[in-house]
Order: C-alpha cells, then structure tokens, then sequence
C-alpha cells in the first residue's frame, strides 16, 4: 500500500491532426501524485488537457512519452482499472436497463459474484438515492438521477480512486449538492478522488489539493488552502456592531501609517446558497403542509 | 470500506464478462425492434405456401423451404453487417465505451463480447424462423400427402406401391435434418461476415463507411472460386490486376463456399462431416478476423 | 500504419493457409452436388447484374421462383419469347430440379405450338413452321434437362411422349423408351413402349417382334390388350409360322374388352371422361 492512488510521471501527449506533419500537443511534461484519500482537484479552461490526462490514466489513451499508474500498476495494464471507478462527462448509460440492471452490469464486469452484487447494488442505490427510479429504463431519467447512477456504477468495486469528470455538468444546484455530498463521503471512506470541474466554487469546498492547467501545462499545484489564501490581507466579518464602533475601526485604521481598508459593507451570500437555502424552506413548508 | 483489499490477480481472459457484455448485447439489439422481421417472415412463409402455379405437390413444399431459407439468409447478411457496424461506434457516441473500458475489460474481451451478442441475436432469430417453417411445412406435407393419397387411391389404376412411392417422394421435402443443417449454414455464413464487419469498424470512420465497406467485401467473396481460377489459370493481364487479385482472394473470405441452403432447399442432402468442416472453416475465420480486429483496436485511443 | 501492416500481413499469411484446405472443401461440395458451378457469361449477361449478384450470393431459389411467377404471367398474356427466356434462366439457375425443365418444355411443346396453330393472323405455312420449332424448343429443354439430370427417367418418358404424339417419329421415341426403362424410378409402362414404338418405326419390325414376344414370354404380367395386339400384328406383316404365334385372346376376353371399349372404359375400368 506504499504506491500512491496516482502517479503521473512526465506525461506528454501528442495527436497527429492530419496526415500531414500537423501535431497539436495537448499534455506536456506532466507530473502530479495523488495520495491514498486525497481529494484532488483539476482545473483549467476547455482544452486544457484535463480530460486527456484523465484518458491516459484510464488507459483510454496511450502516452506520447511518460508513464502514469494506478497503486503502482501502470495504467496500460487493464490489471489497474481494478482500483479505480470513472464518471466521464455527460455519461449516457445503455438505455435499454434500468438503474439497477446498469449496476448488474458494471458489477459483473468488475468480476463481482451474484450475491454480493445484489447487496451492493442495493447498498448504492440507496447512497445515491434512487431506490425509487431503480427499476425504471435509463431512458426516463432526468441528467442528474443519470450522473448519479453514473457515480454508483463508478464505484460499485469499491475502488480506491475514483476520477470524476465535470460531475456536475447540467446538473441543477441540489443535484449539484448531493453529488458533493456523495464526493465528501468518498473522502470519509479514504477514497482517493480526482475531480475535473469548472465549478470552481465545488472544487474549493470539496478539494484538499489543486492543480491549474492550461495549454497541457501544469500552472500551479498544491494544497488548496495554501493556494488560495491572499496572505496580506485579513477579513473580520462582525454581527450586530454597535453604531460608531465602524468608524472607530476604521479612523484607527487611517491613522496607521502600513494599514490600508480596502472595502467594507454588508456581506453577500452565494447565489447558490441563497437558492438552496429557499428550495430548502419551500420544500419544509410543502412538507408541513401536505 | 477501504478495508485489506486482497491482492487480487484476475484472469485474463473472463468469460463471464464476455457473457454479461453478450447478453447486454443481446437485449440491446432485441430492444431495437429487431424481432419485428420475424412477422414479416411468417407472412412471407405463409405467402409461401399458399403460392400455387400449377405446382406438383413436391415443387409446393419446395417453394416454402426456397423462401423461407431465403428469407433466413437475407435477415441474417442485413443483420450481421448493420448491427455490428453500428454497435461499436454507437458506445463511443455514447460515452458507455469509456465507462466499460474503464472497467477491468481487456479490450479483446469487449470486441468478442459485442461480436457474441449479434451472433445470438442472429441465432436467436434463425431458431424461431427455423421452428416456425418447420411447423408450416410440416402441415403442408400432411395436407399434400393426403389429398394426394384420397385422389389417387380413388384411382385404381395406381398400386399401393405406387401411392407409396409417391408418398415417400413428396416427404422427402418435408422437414428434416438437412434443413437444419441448411440454416446452420446460414448462420455461419452471417457468423464470418459479422466478423469481417467488426474488423473493418475497429477503424472505419463511421457506420455507414462500415456497411459500406463490409458490402463490397461482401460481394467480391462470392467471387472468390472466379478468382482463384484465374489465380491458378491466368497469366496474362496487367501486372497490377493480377496481383490485387491474389491478395483479394488471400485476404477476402469465400462466402460463396457457404452457399449450400439452395441446393438444400431442392432436396439435396448433406452429411454431418460436411457440416463439420463448414463450421470449422468458419470458426478459423471468425478467429482470424477476431484477432485482426483486436490489434487495430487495442491501439485504438477515445 | 506499422497495426495495418501486420493486419494484412497476418490475413495474407493466414490465406495461404488456408487456400488449400478451403479450395478442396468447395470442390468437394460441388461433387456432392451441394454447390453449384457460378454462373456462365451469358446466363449473367440475362439476367442483369443484380440478380446475378442475388443468385450468386445463395439466392438462386429466390430469384427462381421470382422467374416463376414472372413466367407465369407471361404464359397468361400467351408471351412465348419471355416464358422461353424466363425457363431458360430458371433451369440456369436450378439445373437440378428436373420440374423446371419439364414444366419450361411443356410450355414450348405443348402451348406455345398449340397456340401458334390458333394464331389465324400467321399464314398456315408459316404457322405450322413455327409450331414445328416450338416442338423443338420443348425437346431441346427437355434433352438439356436429362444431360443436367442422368439419373432420372421422368424427362425421358416426357420427351417419348413429345416424339412420339408430335414428332410421330417412332423410331426415335423407341430409344428414348427404350432409356427411360434402364432408370430405377421408370414407371413400368416404359419397358412395353419400347415395343410399340419400334413396332412402328419403319425396318424395326423384326426387332420389335422379338422384343415384344420376349415380354409376353415373361408371363401374365406383360401380357395386356395392347402387347397382344401389336404382337398379332407384327405376326401377321412378318408372316410368323402358326406354330410359333401367340394364341388368340378368349372370345369372351375379346367381347368383354370391345364392351369396355364402347362405355369408354380403359382396361382396368378406368373411366373415360
């Protein structure tokens, strides 16, 4: 259990355009590591080469130059993909099965035996609440019950790492919310995770490490609190001040020579706070109601 | 959840995953509608036998088995190269091929679980046209056999013997055995030529290029004896014909080999050996062309 | 490219392996009669090249009876020249089913000459030429149809019959009695008509006396109306001593077959409608 859930070693990859001598490099000199129950987040613009790094360790793409593992297996080795479950972006599922015959599915190509399949399949059907739609065609089921069913199929081995890619594309803020959920009790399990996302705002409340790429370059990495704090500046967020207390703060701070303020006010709350915090209460008072 | 997880080595050929990517296979085709072919089959049986052109009553019986093998033939070839040229690239469209290539699926598994899937179908399919020509035949022959009788023996002029020559004639293209073996040929015809429609999909741009393609090679493989004699034959002709000749009959199957449902339709009959070595050519094909699909496609990247 | 490479290389190498065995595997079921030979030039040069590719794909039955019907239309609008093409490309196509050259021959011997002698618009020089090379049509469907089928003795006896009521060549129709009669499934007549055709053909007499009195020598079996008739009358033009011939039939025999004869009933007491 020394090998870290991922190593990427180098990793440059290169696609021919045309047959002509057009190349386009989408990775180049990569190298990251995620540990065993890290959360790591992977960001940058479209293009970036996100999702040919996730590919390459997958298998699903060959490297250019460099090597990525999985536990220490490398990723050509379909050996590899035994510890690892993978939610692509927009996942379409065989229509044709329901949810639980989805996770049958999977199941089985995971080698996993009758009886236990049955019991996990329940277990994970409950986690990612569809015990309801479990037995209806994928075909009647909304983008988020479809990226939930795509997290349940990407663990349904119980893998150490799992890569997630956009899990939240399309999905609307309390789908949204239960998919963070789902990721944050990976992390309680000391699941390994790797999320591609633009939602910057999910990849900070859920992330322990991130990595910024752009042009399949590696801009900045490391962990997330370090990153993103601003180390010259602090933040007092006050309740209920008395009145001219504000102007006392702030005529001692002018009086300081260094010190500077640099905005002051009433915060503000997220968007999407705002909107959980009211679909929330909406939804308490249809409860009461009914 | 994480606990001791055991050193596990698995197999590396499974064929439970090639069954369950099979049977995925196989629903998925059958909830494409596919079966509705078969009522069209039974209509066209039952047109069959109620075509009647101043027929003797074996050439009655002969126009059902000659329709319905037929029939059978011309369901399977459109079956086998449309359903396997658009499976593959349907998953990548979809994205379900990174979910089941993610897995702990060698890739030659995937390829031989689809190709299986369609061969089921196929079969599938076969056994019940199989089942219900039968089951019409089998009446027509009764019914023939004693109108035939009641006629004749109000006819003196014929002899016991006679009627039960007659009787044996027309029973002789009743169903039997060789019918059976007539659609064995069928499907091991369909077999290779779903094989050869995988190969060319694990490269092919799109479906269409598939069918296309596999159409061709299709064709020029019932030519396959016309070649090899000008193989063995020719000398003369442009150097460059003559070559792509050669490689055409070294590289295409010869579909027209399989083509044995015709004369057994019109009362020929087989011996088991025949069989058996037609199901073995068959097999060394699939198996050639199964490995060929798997080299171009486990380099192949999505 | 290097994958393409070893693809065709392993499909070439897997070829030359496999030609031989393959090669004698179809030669082998073409001897068994289980494949047919492809198609000839001209067969394909009729039929258009998408029914050839049909035929050649392992539908030659579809495409058959597709002919069939079609031929049956055109013998409904009395079109000879299409019902002749069209039972041509049938027996191309099945030249084992020994029905189609029957049927394609009876088309030509039997209806088409009998209409063409219908046909009031021909001259009847002109009418009666064509319904002599309709006649010949059907036999030559017929004699393509015994080279395609030597086993069989139904195409001889249809021929027999075509020489013998339309050609009225006798002598012609003894030998191919005579032919039919060596096949395992000929009916049992064929063995007497040998007889009465050569009893017909012109220098065949004494032949025929001594085929026929060999038959009646055979007992009960081969002893019916006409085997006697013809004999007493072979007797009587080859002057055959008293001693030597065949006794009389019994006056009642005669007189209950002569009142057989007038009711319209066959020996045996078939009817005649």
């Amino acid at each position: 259990m020394s090998s870290p859930a991922v190593e990427v070693d180098n990793l440059t990859k290169i696609f021919r355009l045309s047959l002509r001598r057009d190349y386009l490099v989408a990775v180049q000199n990569l190298s990251f590591t995620v540990g065993e129950g890290e959360i790591y987040g992977l960001i940058g613009p479209n293009g970036s080469g996100k999702s040919t790094t996730m590919k390459v360790i997958l298998g699903l793409m060959k490297p250019t130059r460099g090597t990525t593992s999985i536990f220490g297996l490398d990723s050509r080795d379909v050996r590899s993909r035994h510890r690892v479950g993978f939610l692509p972006e927009n996942p379409y599922f065989y229509k044709h099965l329901s949810g639980r015959e989805t996770l049958y599915f999977y199941g089985k190509l995971c080698g996993l035996k009758k009886r236990d399949l049955k019991a996990r399949s329940a277990e994970l059907l409950a986690l990612v609440d569809l015990e309801d739609a479990a037995d209806r065609r994928l075909s009647g089921y909304s983008k988020g019950m479809l990226q939930r069913i795509g997290l349940a199929q990407a663990i349904i081995q119980r893998p150490q790492l799992v890569i997630l890619d956009e899990p939240t594309a399309g999905v609307d803020p309390s789908g949204s919310r239960k998919i963070r959920d789902l990721i944050l009790k990976l992390k309680e399990d000391r699941v390994a995770v790797i999320l591609c996302s633009h939602l910057l705002e999910q990849v900070q409340e859920v992330c322990d490490r991130v990595a910024i790429m752009q042009e399949g370059k590696m801009l900045k990495e490391g962990a997330l609190d370090e990153l993103i704090a601003v180390e010259d500046e602090v933040e007092l967020v006050m309740k209920n001040l008395p009145p001219g207390l504000q102007s006392q703060i702030e005529n001692l701070v002018r009086d300081d020579p260094d010190a500077q303020l640099v905005r002051s006010g009433h915060p503000r709350t997220t968007l999407e706070r705002l909107f959980l915090s009211e679909t929330e209460k909406g939804q308490q008072g249809e409860g009461k109601a009914s | 959840m994480s606990a001791a997880i055991p050193e596990y080595r698995p197999p590396l050929f499974s064929a439970q995953r090639v069954w369950t990517l099979a049977t995925s296979t196989f629903t998925q085709l059958v909830r494409m509608k596919t079966f509705y072919f078969l009522a069209v089959f039974a209509v066209l049986v039952i047109a069959a036998s109620n075509l009647n052109l101043l027929y003797t009553p074996v050439q009655q019986l002969k126009v059902i088995r000659e329709t319905s093998l037929g029939a059978m033939s011309i369901f399977s070839w459109l079956f086998a190269i449309s359903a396997t040229a658009v499976l593959i690239p349907r998953d990548l469209e979809d994205r379900t091929l990174y979910t089941i290539l993610s897995k702990p699926v060698p890739r030659l598994e995937y390829l031989v679980g689809k190709l299986l899937g369609v061969l089921l179908v196929i079969g599938v399919a076969l056994a019940l046209m199989y089942a219900f020509f039968s089951l019409i035949l089998f009446f027509q022959e009764y019914s023939i056999i004693s109108s035939e009788m009641s006629r004749m023996s109000q006819n003196p002029r014929y002899s016991l013997e006679d009627r039960a020559t007659e009787a044996a004639l027309i029973s002789a293209y009743g169903p039997d055995l060789n019918l059976l073996y007539g659609v064995l040929a069928v499907f091991l015809k369909s077999a290779v030529l779903a094989t050869v429609a995988m190969l060319i999909s694990t490269f092919a741009s799109s479906s269409l290029f598939t069918i296309i393609i596999t159409t061709v090679i299709f064709l020029i493989g019932h030519f396959h004896k016309m070649a090899a004699d000008f193989w063995v034959a020719e000398q003369q002709g442009a150097l460059i014909t003559r070559i792509l000749g050669k490689v055409l009959v070294l590289v295409i199957p010869d579909f027209q080999i399989f083509n044995i449902s015709d004369s057994i339709s019109g009362g020929q009959s087989v011996a088991f050996l025949v069989i058996a070595q037609m199901s073995a050519l068959a097999l060394m094909y699939v198996i050639i062309f199964t490995i060929a699909s798997w080299f171009l496609f486990s380099d192949k990247e999505f | 490219m290097k994958k393409y490479f070893m693809v065709i290389a392993l499909l070439l190498i897997t070829g030359l392996l496999r030609l031989p065995w393959e090669r004698q595997f179809a030669n082998q079921l073409t001897s068994a009669g289980l494949l047919l030979a492809p198609p000839g030039e001209t067969l394909r040069e009729q039929l258009g090249q998408s029914a050839t590719l049909a035929a050649l794909g392992g539908l030659r039955s579809l495409v058959s009876i597709y002919m069939t019907l079609h031929a049956h239309e055109s013998w409904q609008m009395t079109d000879w020249e299409t019902v002749e093409r069209d039972y041509r490309m049938i027996t191309t196509l099945q030249p084992r089913d020994i029905d189609n050259w029957i049927k394609g021959g009876w088309h030509m011997w039997a209806n088409a000459s009998a209409n063409i002698e219908m046909n009031e618009s021909l001259p009847k020089g002109l009418r009666e030429k064509m319904r002599q090379e309709y006649i010949d049509k059907g036999i030559d469907f017929l004699q393509q149809g015994i080279r395609n089928n030597p086993d069989t003795a139904k195409p001889w006896v249809e021929l027999g019959f075509v020489l013998r009521e339309k050609k009225q060549d006798y002598c012609a129709a003894a030998e191919v009695y005579r032919q039919a009669s060596q096949r395992p499934d000929a009916p049992g007549y064929t063995i007497r008509f040998v007889g009465y055709m050569l009893a017909r053909c012109p220098g065949k007499e004494n032949e025929a006396y001594d085929y026929l009195r060999k038959l009646y020598d055979q007992g009960e079996k081969h002893r019916l109306p006409s085997v006697i008739a013809s004999l007493k009358d072979l007797e009587k033009k080859l002057d055959i001593p008293l001693i030597q011939k065949i006794p009389d039939i019994h006056p009642e025999t005669l007189r209950q077959q002569r009142a057989e004869r007038q009711a319209n009933k066959l020996p045996g007491g078939i009817q005649i409608k």
